[in-house]
């Protein structure tokens, strides 16, 4: 069961903002304070989620995965494995948007989305790795680390 | 990626993070919002005054799903959030609010009104509830008058303006 779950428009230029701050943060403070930001979003906002991993029960993080890139209209896909369940990104709609908005898509939002998945499985018997794989693609694995195995 | 949806309770934890930087760090960091906020409405508010403001927000009221209305009368423009959605999120939120959260509204939205050569009176009226309201006028001295009328009945606290 989904903690957050939204209706109505999708406000998508909320993603230029995500970047700009990803920005800001780096700019002024440092790569430690993005790292903590998104640390502290990923385990204290997605309490539920990052439990559920820490819990070996990864059931939200996959309807999250589904809810959220659905209604953003990203092109997708989840394949699931008896060890691993991967996200394919095959068209993210947070870069599309951003290319719309400034005619190119931004890598720090695949590098926060790496920093958010990393700190989302610590402390959890799984890994969250992120690939890119292109400028709008990209690779999302979860699975159980070697010394979980 | 962080869904747009669920942007607001990153933004809140970013507040939390740079208010612990020191007294002035969110200040320094609404001039740099506002400046981002230029691309969206700057051109629309300085040609189109309160027309132009009524616009944007009308947008804003339907694409973030608003319970809200916009008023254009008597020279004036001007909002209510009945429930604003953004403060709504980041109660609705594990983390907890920023107990400043609210402040970041105000804070990009005034340094525009002055680049606009407009005067606006913004009232939180609590930052707890999702509620708030602000009046747009073109003279100083009307947006002076209101300014008066709502610190009487809210309280300095709440009220801010950008003269």
């Amino acid at each position: 069961m989904l903690r957050y779950q939204s209706k109505g428009e999708v406000h998508k230029d909320f993603h230029r903002l995500t970047c700009a701050t990803l920005h800001y943060l780096i700019d002024n403070y440092g790569q430690d304070a993005l790292v903590q930001v998104l640390k502290n979003t990923a385990q204290k906002v997605y309490k539920t989620i990052h439990e559920g991993l820490k819990n070996e029960v990864p059931d939200e993080l996959v309807e999250f995965w589904t809810y959220y890139l659905e209604r953003e209209n990203g092109d997708f896909s989840i394949e699931k494995t008896e060890d691993v369940i991967r996200l394919v990104v095959r068209d993210c709609p947070a870069l599309r948007h951003l290319a719309k908005l400034d005619g190119k898509p931004d890598p720090l939002m695949c590098e926060g989305t790496a920093i958010f998945n990393h700190a989302l499985a610590e402390g959890s018997p799984y890994e969250l790795t992120t690939e890119r794989t292109g400028d709008f693609s990209c690779i999302q694995t979860l699975k159980k680390r070697e010394s979980e195995k | 990626m962080i869904p747009s949806d669920h942007f607001v309770r990153f933004y809140n934890e970013v507040f939390k993070f740079i208010d612990a930087q020191g007294p002035e760090e969110l200040k320094k960091y609404y001039d740099r919002v506002s400046k981002n906020q230029e691309y969206h409405c700057l051109k629309l508010f300085t040609e189109e005054k309160l027309e132009g403001m009524y616009k944007y927000w009308e947008h804003i009221r339907i694409e973030e799903n608003c319970d809200m209305v916009n008023r254009l009368e008597d020279g004036c423009y001007s909002f209510e959030f009945f429930s604003c959605p953004s403060l709504s999120k980041a109660v609705d939120n594990d983390a907890g609010p920023c107990p400043k959260y609210c402040n970041h509204c105000p804070g990009w939205i005034l340094p525009l009104m002055t680049k606009a050569g407009v005067f606006a009176v913004y009232n939180l009226i609590d930052r707890k509830q999702p509620r708030c309201e602000m009046f747009v006028f073109t003279e100083k001295e009307r947006a002076a008058k209101q300014a008066a009328l709502l610190i009487e009945k809210y309280g300095k606290d709440v009220i801010l303006t950008n003269f």
